[in-house]
Protein backbone atom coordinates (compact mmCIF):
# COMPACT_ATOMS: atom_id res chain seq x y z
CA UNK A 1 0.00 0.00 0.00
CA UNK A 2 1.34 3.43 -0.87
CA UNK A 3 1.95 6.00 1.85
CA UNK A 4 -0.81 8.20 0.41
CA UNK A 5 -3.27 5.32 0.47
CA UNK A 6 -2.30 4.37 4.04
CA UNK A 7 -2.60 7.96 5.19
CA UNK A 8 -5.99 8.33 3.55
CA UNK A 9 -7.22 5.05 4.98
CA UNK A 10 -6.26 6.07 8.49
CA UNK A 11 -8.29 9.26 8.15
CA UNK A 12 -11.21 7.44 6.57
CA UNK A 13 -11.23 4.73 9.23
CA UNK A 14 -11.16 7.33 12.01
CA UNK A 15 -14.05 9.18 10.38
CA UNK A 16 -15.99 5.97 9.78
CA UNK A 17 -15.72 5.11 13.46
CA UNK A 18 -17.34 8.42 14.42
CA UNK A 19 -20.40 7.76 12.25
CA UNK A 20 -23.23 5.93 13.96
CA UNK A 21 -26.08 4.12 12.28
CA UNK A 22 -29.26 6.02 13.04
CA UNK A 23 -27.53 9.34 13.46
CA UNK A 24 -28.92 12.18 11.43
CA UNK A 25 -28.22 15.67 10.22
CA UNK A 26 -30.56 18.46 9.21
CA UNK A 27 -29.72 21.70 7.47
CA UNK A 28 -31.01 24.24 4.99
CA UNK A 29 -29.40 24.93 1.69
CA UNK A 30 -30.02 27.11 -1.34
CA UNK A 31 -28.97 26.14 -4.83
CA UNK A 32 -27.66 29.26 -6.50
CA UNK A 33 -27.56 29.63 -10.27
CA UNK A 34 -23.77 29.46 -10.21
CA UNK A 35 -23.88 26.16 -8.29
CA UNK A 36 -26.19 24.60 -10.84
CA UNK A 37 -24.25 26.07 -13.75
CA UNK A 38 -21.04 24.58 -12.39
CA UNK A 39 -22.62 21.16 -11.92
CA UNK A 40 -24.09 21.35 -15.43
CA UNK A 41 -20.74 22.28 -16.90
CA UNK A 42 -18.90 19.47 -15.09
CA UNK A 43 -21.47 16.94 -16.21
CA UNK A 44 -21.94 18.07 -19.79
CA UNK A 45 -25.55 19.15 -19.28
CA UNK A 46 -27.19 21.99 -21.18
CA UNK A 47 -28.67 24.15 -18.44
CA UNK A 48 -31.21 25.61 -18.04
CA UNK A 49 -32.25 23.94 -21.31
CA UNK A 50 -34.91 21.42 -20.28
CA UNK A 51 -34.74 22.46 -16.65
CA UNK A 52 -37.35 25.21 -16.54
CA UNK A 53 -40.89 25.21 -15.20
CA UNK A 54 -44.02 26.39 -17.02
CA UNK A 55 -43.30 29.95 -15.90
CA UNK A 56 -39.80 29.88 -17.31
CA UNK A 57 -38.11 29.67 -13.91
CA UNK A 58 -34.87 27.72 -13.84
CA UNK A 59 -34.94 24.42 -11.97
CA UNK A 60 -32.23 22.62 -10.06
CA UNK A 61 -30.95 19.59 -11.96
CA UNK A 62 -32.40 16.64 -10.03
CA UNK A 63 -29.14 14.71 -9.95
CA UNK A 64 -27.38 17.34 -7.88
CA UNK A 65 -29.97 17.55 -5.11
CA UNK A 66 -28.42 14.89 -2.89
CA UNK A 67 -24.87 15.18 -4.13
CA UNK A 68 -23.64 17.88 -1.79
CA UNK A 69 -25.51 16.55 1.27
CA UNK A 70 -24.01 13.12 0.71
CA UNK A 71 -20.58 14.65 0.55
CA UNK A 72 -21.38 16.24 3.90
CA UNK A 73 -21.21 12.84 5.53
CA UNK A 74 -17.89 12.22 3.84
CA UNK A 75 -14.61 13.73 4.71
CA UNK A 76 -14.83 16.90 2.68
CA UNK A 77 -12.24 19.63 2.90
CA UNK A 78 -9.62 20.33 4.08
CA UNK A 79 -8.50 16.71 4.15
CA UNK A 80 -6.03 15.49 1.55
CA UNK A 81 -7.61 14.89 -1.87
CA UNK A 82 -7.47 11.13 -1.50
CA UNK A 83 -9.71 11.22 1.53
CA UNK A 84 -12.40 13.47 0.17
CA UNK A 85 -15.89 12.06 -0.15
CA UNK A 86 -15.91 8.81 -2.01
CA UNK A 87 -17.84 7.52 -4.93
CA UNK A 88 -21.46 6.54 -5.19
CA UNK A 89 -21.98 2.85 -5.76
CA UNK A 90 -25.75 2.90 -5.78
CA UNK A 91 -28.45 5.57 -5.83
CA UNK A 92 -32.22 5.47 -5.52
CA UNK A 93 -34.16 8.71 -5.83
CA UNK A 94 -37.80 9.75 -6.10
CA UNK A 95 -38.79 13.23 -7.22
CA UNK A 96 -42.15 14.70 -6.33
CA UNK A 97 -41.72 18.43 -6.69
CA UNK A 98 -39.33 20.59 -8.70
CA UNK A 99 -36.78 22.67 -6.81
CA UNK A 100 -36.25 26.12 -8.21
CA UNK A 101 -32.98 27.97 -8.26
CA UNK A 102 -32.54 30.30 -5.27
CA UNK A 103 -35.22 28.49 -3.22
CA UNK A 104 -34.34 27.18 0.22
CA UNK A 105 -34.37 23.42 0.66
CA UNK A 106 -34.43 21.65 3.99
CA UNK A 107 -32.38 18.46 4.04
CA UNK A 108 -32.60 15.64 6.50
CA UNK A 109 -30.24 12.70 6.23
CA UNK A 110 -29.98 9.61 8.38
CA UNK A 111 -27.34 6.91 8.23
CA UNK A 112 -29.21 3.66 7.74
CA UNK A 113 -26.16 1.42 7.44
CA UNK A 114 -22.36 1.42 7.49
CA UNK A 115 -19.95 -1.34 6.64
CA UNK A 116 -16.56 -2.35 5.31
CA UNK A 117 -16.76 -4.33 2.09
CA UNK A 118 -14.00 -5.37 -0.28
CA UNK A 119 -11.64 -2.93 1.33
CA UNK A 120 -13.87 0.13 1.13
CA UNK A 121 -15.70 1.86 3.96
CA UNK A 122 -19.33 2.48 3.01
CA UNK A 123 -22.23 4.39 4.44
CA UNK A 124 -25.87 4.29 3.35
CA UNK A 125 -27.84 7.47 3.90
CA UNK A 126 -31.56 8.12 3.55
CA UNK A 127 -32.28 11.68 2.48
CA UNK A 128 -35.34 13.86 2.36
CA UNK A 129 -35.40 17.25 0.66
CA UNK A 130 -38.30 19.49 1.61
CA UNK A 131 -39.20 22.63 -0.30
CA UNK A 132 -40.10 26.07 1.00
CA UNK A 133 -43.78 25.15 1.09
CA UNK A 134 -43.11 22.27 3.47
CA UNK A 135 -43.81 19.67 0.81
CA UNK A 136 -41.30 16.88 0.25
CA UNK A 137 -39.58 17.51 -3.06
CA UNK A 138 -37.39 14.42 -3.23
CA UNK A 139 -36.32 11.41 -1.25
CA UNK A 140 -33.29 9.30 -1.83
CA UNK A 141 -31.09 6.51 -0.56
CA UNK A 142 -27.41 6.86 -1.36
CA UNK A 143 -24.75 4.19 -1.01
CA UNK A 144 -21.27 5.62 -1.12
CA UNK A 145 -17.75 5.00 -0.01
CA UNK A 146 -15.81 7.26 2.29
CA UNK A 147 -12.96 8.36 0.12
CA UNK A 148 -11.18 6.60 -2.70
CA UNK A 149 -8.65 4.77 -0.63
CA UNK A 150 -9.17 1.09 0.09
CA UNK A 151 -7.44 -1.88 1.63
CA UNK A 152 -5.72 -4.10 -0.91
CA UNK A 153 -7.22 -7.49 -1.65
CA UNK A 154 -4.32 -9.14 0.12
CA UNK A 155 -5.19 -7.38 3.38
CA UNK A 156 -7.66 -9.10 5.75
CA UNK A 157 -9.91 -6.03 5.52
CA UNK A 158 -9.63 -5.98 1.74
CA UNK A 159 -11.47 -9.21 1.09
CA UNK B 1 -46.30 12.53 -24.91
CA UNK B 2 -47.94 9.96 -27.12
CA UNK B 3 -48.71 6.39 -26.20
CA UNK B 4 -46.55 5.29 -29.13
CA UNK B 5 -43.31 6.58 -27.65
CA UNK B 6 -44.11 4.85 -24.37
CA UNK B 7 -45.26 1.55 -25.79
CA UNK B 8 -43.67 -1.50 -24.23
CA UNK B 9 -40.40 -2.30 -25.94
CA UNK B 10 -39.76 1.21 -27.25
CA UNK B 11 -36.24 2.51 -26.67
CA UNK B 12 -34.69 5.92 -26.20
CA UNK B 13 -31.03 6.84 -26.05
CA UNK B 14 -28.62 9.72 -25.62
CA UNK B 15 -25.02 10.07 -26.60
CA UNK B 16 -22.24 9.42 -27.01
CA UNK B 17 -21.27 12.11 -24.50
CA UNK B 18 -17.69 12.62 -23.44
CA UNK B 19 -16.92 12.54 -19.75
CA UNK B 20 -14.53 15.38 -19.10
CA UNK B 21 -14.74 15.92 -15.35
CA UNK B 22 -12.41 13.84 -13.25
CA UNK B 23 -11.44 13.01 -9.72
CA UNK B 24 -8.19 11.55 -8.55
CA UNK B 25 -8.44 7.88 -7.88
CA UNK B 26 -6.31 5.97 -5.44
CA UNK B 27 -3.60 3.73 -6.80
CA UNK B 28 -5.55 0.71 -5.61
CA UNK B 29 -9.04 1.81 -6.55
CA UNK B 30 -8.51 3.06 -10.06
CA UNK B 31 -4.91 2.24 -10.95
CA UNK B 32 -4.16 5.92 -10.49
CA UNK B 33 -6.09 6.83 -13.62
CA UNK B 34 -8.48 9.75 -13.37
CA UNK B 35 -12.06 8.64 -13.68
CA UNK B 36 -15.30 10.51 -14.18
CA UNK B 37 -17.41 10.66 -10.99
CA UNK B 38 -20.48 8.43 -11.06
CA UNK B 39 -22.70 11.48 -10.71
CA UNK B 40 -21.97 12.01 -14.40
CA UNK B 41 -23.84 8.78 -15.22
CA UNK B 42 -26.82 9.91 -13.16
CA UNK B 43 -26.79 13.36 -14.75
CA UNK B 44 -26.82 11.89 -18.24
CA UNK B 45 -29.61 9.46 -17.37
CA UNK B 46 -31.60 12.37 -15.97
CA UNK B 47 -31.02 14.40 -19.12
CA UNK B 48 -32.42 11.55 -21.19
CA UNK B 49 -35.45 11.11 -18.92
CA UNK B 50 -36.21 14.83 -18.62
CA UNK B 51 -36.08 15.03 -22.39
CA UNK B 52 -38.56 12.18 -22.64
CA UNK B 53 -40.93 13.04 -19.80
CA UNK B 54 -40.39 16.86 -19.53
CA UNK B 55 -42.15 18.39 -16.53
CA UNK B 56 -43.49 15.05 -15.31
CA UNK B 57 -39.98 13.94 -14.40
CA UNK B 58 -39.69 16.64 -11.73
CA UNK B 59 -42.93 15.62 -10.05
CA UNK B 60 -43.09 11.85 -10.49
CA UNK B 61 -39.69 10.57 -11.65
CA UNK B 62 -38.05 7.63 -9.92
CA UNK B 63 -34.55 6.40 -10.71
CA UNK B 64 -32.54 3.66 -9.03
CA UNK B 65 -29.05 2.96 -10.30
CA UNK B 66 -26.17 0.62 -9.54
CA UNK B 67 -22.81 1.88 -10.70
CA UNK B 68 -20.77 -0.98 -12.06
CA UNK B 69 -17.70 0.47 -13.69
CA UNK B 70 -16.16 3.94 -13.82
CA UNK B 71 -15.90 5.95 -17.00
CA UNK B 72 -12.35 6.99 -17.76
CA UNK B 73 -11.73 10.68 -18.27
CA UNK B 74 -12.19 11.50 -21.96
CA UNK B 75 -14.10 8.30 -22.62
CA UNK B 76 -17.59 8.50 -24.12
CA UNK B 77 -20.79 7.24 -22.58
CA UNK B 78 -24.13 6.30 -24.12
CA UNK B 79 -27.35 6.18 -22.10
CA UNK B 80 -30.15 3.84 -23.19
CA UNK B 81 -33.58 3.11 -21.77
CA UNK B 82 -36.35 0.74 -22.71
CA UNK B 83 -39.99 0.78 -21.70
CA UNK B 84 -40.67 -2.52 -19.97
CA UNK B 85 -44.14 -2.21 -18.45
CA UNK B 86 -46.92 -0.01 -17.23
CA UNK B 87 -47.37 0.20 -13.50
CA UNK B 88 -49.83 -2.36 -12.17
CA UNK B 89 -51.48 0.16 -9.88
CA UNK B 90 -51.31 3.14 -12.17
CA UNK B 91 -51.40 2.67 -15.92
CA UNK B 92 -50.29 6.29 -16.34
CA UNK B 93 -46.91 5.34 -14.86
CA UNK B 94 -44.45 3.70 -17.18
CA UNK B 95 -41.51 1.56 -16.02
CA UNK B 96 -38.21 1.50 -17.85
CA UNK B 97 -34.93 -0.30 -17.60
CA UNK B 98 -32.05 2.11 -18.05
CA UNK B 99 -28.34 1.66 -18.47
CA UNK B 100 -25.08 3.33 -19.50
CA UNK B 101 -22.44 1.84 -21.76
CA UNK B 102 -19.07 3.05 -22.91
CA UNK B 103 -18.38 3.10 -26.64
CA UNK B 104 -17.12 -0.47 -26.45
CA UNK B 105 -20.51 -1.59 -25.21
CA UNK B 106 -19.27 -2.30 -21.68
CA UNK B 107 -21.97 -1.79 -19.07
CA UNK B 108 -21.12 1.07 -16.68
CA UNK B 109 -24.37 1.45 -14.75
CA UNK B 110 -27.76 -0.17 -14.75
CA UNK B 111 -31.07 0.45 -13.08
CA UNK B 112 -34.77 1.13 -13.22
CA UNK B 113 -36.74 4.27 -13.84
CA UNK B 114 -40.40 5.15 -13.83
CA UNK B 115 -42.51 8.22 -14.44
CA UNK B 116 -46.05 9.37 -15.10
CA UNK B 117 -46.19 9.71 -18.87
CA UNK B 118 -49.59 11.28 -19.47
CA UNK B 119 -49.88 15.04 -19.77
Amino acid sequence: MSDANSEALALIEAHFNTLETGSSVEFDSVFLANDVREYASENNINWPGLYVDQNGQSLVIPGMIFFRPAVGFGLGQPNPPLTRAGFFTRTSRTFSQAIRVNEAVHFKGQISDKYLRRGYYYIVVDWTATGVDGVVAATGREWHTLGWARYPKTHPKGV
Amino acid sequence: MSETVNSIGSEISRGPIQGTSAVGGSDLGTNNRPVVPNVFHFAQMTELLVGHFPQNWFTSGQLSIRYLKPLQQGEELVVKAKVVSYDEDNADRVNLSIWCENINGELLATGDASCIWTT
